[in-house]
């Protein structure tokens, strides 16, 4: 029982130690280290509306060649508001 | 807060409770399991042979059982063929999810995000194959129960819900990612709003359950096979009995 308990407090002391390290989910204008920013400058295409569409299905969109990619660098700078999901989610990052 | 509001939230609290109760069904399940198949007597040496002569043959013989299962190609080659790409794209696709657990995602998962996705497509070719085997043959169906049939049933719904998330009613992949952070860092947020991403999880958190009591645990009990994982040298060594009685020799007679 000893055994097993100093087991638990080891699992939940390793647990607390990793979610420490893992930020906040990449939100668009939101806070934390992976939050997603576009210049002001920018106004948002009709393409991008709803945005939640628009963040679910721009890779369908880009795949089936409406969209290059090279197209999204115009307004999207990379490492501000498509590596920072890229890299979240583990998914080939933008170059 | 709206009814559908609350409807939504209780929801995602039974949903983030069944993944909690799933997983410690699993590695309470599996621990207990395979503690048992650990301390389990092997008192005889029942080696399989060609036996392997040492530790490092073991190893190979083990490594090679788990990895190309050379006794089942010598037995059936078409079963072997279905059962190794079986195994081959769920390791693939265990691989790709791995993306999930783990912040930040190594290069090497996201190297083989590619090569993986073609063994999601090609998993349900041996799930069916298996499946149409177990009730194409008399014998093999006669031998067969309900859990073999179901557990198959269940890794082909997982694969398809999968697909269709993937594929054709794509899931937020930030929100499905914070969601299973969150549940491993014991800090749950709610579930992204997805019926069949929602259904996936379910088929999964379903097999996590069934898991350790079931046939599947193949995959840990192997291990512990004796004929398999034992060293060949029974005539090597000298057995003493350890309750024999003493037995004094005289040397000068």
């Amino acid at each position: 029982m000893k055994r097993f308990l100093i087991l638990m407090l080891l699992c939940i002391t390793v647990i607390m130690l990793v979610a420490g390290c893992v930020p906040e989910k990449p939100v668009k204008d939101g806070k934390g280290e992976l939050a997603v920013t576009i210049d002001r400058e920018f106004t948002t295409p009709a393409t991008h509306s709803p945005l939640e569409w628009w963040q679910t299905h721009h890779p369908t969109v880009i795949n089936s060649g409406d969209i290059k990619e090279q197209d999204c660098l115009y307004c999207h700078q990379v490492d501000r508001s498509c590596n920072n999901c890229h890299g979240y989610v583990g998914v080939r990052k933008i170059k | 807060m709206n009814d559908a509001a609350m409807i939504w939230n209780l929801f995602a609290g039974v949903l983030i409770g069944l993944a909690y109760l799933s997983a410690f069904a699993f590695v309470a399940g599996l621990t207990l399991r395979l503690f048992l198949y650990f301390k389990t007597p092997v008192p005889l040496k029942i080696v399989q042979t060609p036996g392997p002569k040492n530790a490092p043959g073991v190893l190979a013989r083990m490594a090679g059982d788990a990895l190309i299962f050379p006794n089942l190609f010598q037995a059936d080659k078409a079963l072997w063929l279905g059962a190794w790409l079986f195994h081959a794209c769920l390791l693939l696709i265990f691989v790709r999810h791995s993306r999930y657990f783990l912040y930040p995602v190594p290069e090497l998962v996201i190297d083989w995000q590619a090569i993986s996705i073609y063994a999601g497509f090609l998993f349900p070719i041996p799930a069916l194959y298996l499946l149409w085997r177990r009730m194409a043959s008399a014998r093999v169906l006669f031998v067969s129960g309900l859990p073999d049939f179901g557990v198959l049933i269940l890794l082909t719904a997982i694969a398809a819900t999968g697909m269709l998330v993937n594929y054709y009613a794509r899931a937020y992949l930030v929100d499905v990612k914070a969601f299973i952070l969150g549940l491993l860092t014991l800090t749950p947020v709610a579930p992204p709003q997805h019926p069949v991403f929602i259904a996936h999880f379910i088929l999964v958190c379903l097999l996590l359950i069934y898991f350790p009591f079931s046939k599947l645990l193949h995959a840990g009990g192997i291990f512990f096979s004796p004929t398999r994982n034992q060293i060949d040298n029974v005539l090597y060594p000298r057995y003493v009995n350890p309750w024999n009685e003493e037995v004094r020799i005289d040397q000068n007679r």
